[in-house]
């Protein structure tokens, strides 16, 4: 190795620490960046056709926050009522079944009496016929451990709550901070492209720009294709379930479009809501049947048709692979690992495609 | 101590030039001759600034082909086939601009084209054009409307090429004949 090309290894290392400890140092912030990045993302179309109309960009971008502010305002005043009178019944019913079950407790011991007493008539009977066929599993015990256990997690929800006031403290700066940054994001949007391309050697200003294109063009598409088909699967449960006719639809709608990004997990988690609902509510438990088959359909709707066509091709990994990232994201990341995990592999992965591709065709490697 | 010098001696800095000297340099390039200082500006958004030594090579034959360039200053040699033979290369001056047919199809850059003096470059990607004509589109037809004008005017210097080369090419043949026949006669 002669001296210049040691040099320059020598360099790259230290460069590479540097990035490091540039990293280490603003990983705190790092999450306001790239959430900003990701909020001015979403907003760009709608910045880019204030552009067209001629309208200057701090104009257009302080229109559209006046916009966003005002659909979340409206969505305050109208929706949300609504939820929180769902959610109250909601927890009336828990709660009522809560009581019932302790009143239950102190007398007698037979779950099936339990059962019936908030609500599920049908499955007590079943449980009553099990007991009496198969004496020697004691599933009273059992049912009753399982009982205590639920009993004390209804019990922790209001402390739950409180712990997280703190985090909702948190929250809020967060979501003031990120559209500050949102909007020299979005304002400067040319000159910090320029600037970052202005840097790069002329070797490479060819092959990065085409890397930049590809990669922000799969990221941009895999997003709004996310976001559409939240929403796009909100919109279907919702007709869904007003048609079945289940309680708190709006609700329950959007547990299940909120988590229908989570791959594989989503859809159970989605459906178990409306499990409780349907069982502990006025609804015919049969009803856990038809809208079982109703999310069912729903599923195969989103996974064969809808994300296919609004991201442009499969996802292409393997299912396997898809279940073990979300199940490692779950372990590592808690909920936004969960739905975050799938997408951020996806990308990596073809980050890494693409520029394999590219630098074999700008003869870099 | 070389590597002290690549390191801390500062380049000799080149003329910075503003951004009002790129809008007249843009106004009086060819194909944007006839939009307006508003349009200008809105384009310069889009273009990046890049400065090349002498001998250096902006791309070669057979690279993916993403990004036009426009002339400002300098100057330099397209070959259609660098690697090959010591063909002569064609010029490409201040104002003249390069690299556009990857504008119109997915085609691999066709020629590889190197800067023979300093050059400076203004280089837009395929992308960002396609963007600016959707943005501004009288603009963007304006643009596309002196693209196809060069392109023709190309085609045509084309067809008059190919009529003399035939001509030539008869002309060749008519004597390869002849000799052929004076051969056999001999």
């Amino acid at each position: 190795m002669d001296r210049s090309k040691f040099f320059r290894w020598i360099i790259w290392i230290i460069t590479f620490f540097i990035i490091i400890a540039g990293v280490w140092f603003y990983h705190y912030i790092l999450l306001y960046i790239i959430v900003s990045s990701i909020f001015a993302y979403l907003l760009f179309p709608i910045i880019k056709f204030g552009d067209r109309l001629q309208i200057p960009r701090p104009i257009s971008i302080l229109i559209t926050y006046a916009v966003i502010i005002f659909l979340i305002i409206l969505a305050i005043n109208v929706i949300v009522p609504q939820i929180r009178q769902q959610a109250e019944e909601g927890a009336k019913v828990v709660k009522k079944a809560q009581t019932r079950l302790n009143e239950q407790k102190e007398g007698s011991m037979d779950i099936s009496t339990a059962l019936k007493t908030i609500g599920i008539e049908e499955f007590a009977d079943v449980i009553k016929d099990m007991n009496s066929r198969f004496k020697f599993i004691d599933l009273d015990r059992h049912l009753n451990q399982m009982l205590d256990k639920f009993i004390n997690l209804l019990a922790e929800i209001p402390q739950f709550l409180l712990n997280s006031i703190s985090s909702i403290i948190n929250l809020l700066a967060f979501i003031i901070v990120i559209p500050f940054i949102s909007f020299f994001l979005l304002n400067d949007e040319r000159k910090l492209m320029r600037a970052f391309f202005s840097v790069i050697p002329n070797r490479y200003f060819e092959f990065s720009l085409y890397l930049f294109e590809k990669i922000e063009e799969s990221f941009g598409r895999f997003f709004r294709a996310l976001l559409l088909e939240t929403f796009i699967i909100f919109i279907l449960a919702f007709i869904g379930l007003m048609i079945l006719n289940i309680p708190y639809a709006l609700t329950l709608s959007l547990i299940v479009g909120l988590t229908n990004p989570i791959k594989f997990f989503g859809p159970f988690l989605g459906v178990i809501p409306i499990f409780l609902v349907v069982l502990l509510g006025p609804t015919p438990n049969i009803y856990l049947l038809y809208t079982a088959i109703l999310i069912l359909i729903i599923q195969q709707f989103d996974s064969n048709y809808l994300f296919p066509s609004l991201i442009g091709k499969k996802i292409g990994m393997h299912p396997l692979w898809v279940l073990l990232t979300v199940i490692s994201g779950g372990y590592a990341f808690g909920v936004v690992g969960l739905i975050f995990a799938v997408p951020v592999v996806f990308l990596i992965k073809t980050i890494i495609q693409v520029s394999a591709k590219s630098l074999k065709e700008f003869e870099i490697i | 101590m070389s590597l002290y010098k690549k390191i801390f001696k500062q380049k000799p800095k080149t003329k910075v030039d503003t951004e009002k000297e790129l809008t007249d340099f843009l106004s009086n390039v060819y194909l944007f001759k006839n939009l307006s200082n508003t349009d200008i500006r809105n384009l310069q958004n889009y273009i990046h600034k890049r400065e090349y030594k002498q001998d250096e090579k902006i791309f070669k034959k057979g690279y993916p082909n993403i990004v036009m360039y426009i002339v400002k200053e300098g100057k330099l040699l397209r070959y259609l086939d660098y690697d090959k033979a010591k063909e002569e290369g064609v010029e490409i001056e201040a104002g003249h601009f390069f690299g556009v047919i990857g504008l119109f199809i997915d085609e691999k850059r066709t020629s590889t084209v190197i800067a023979t003096k300093p050059s400076v470059l203004l280089a837009i990607s395929k992308r960002d054009i396609k963007n600016f004509i959707a943005e501004y589109p009288k603009a963007g037809a304006k643009i596309l409307y002196k693209i196809g004008k060069i392109l023709s005017n190309d085609i045509v210097d084309a067809n008059e090429q190919i009529v003399e080369l035939e001509e030539e090419n008869i002309n060749l043949k008519e004597k390869v004949e002849d000799i052929k026949s004076e051969e056999d006669n001999g």
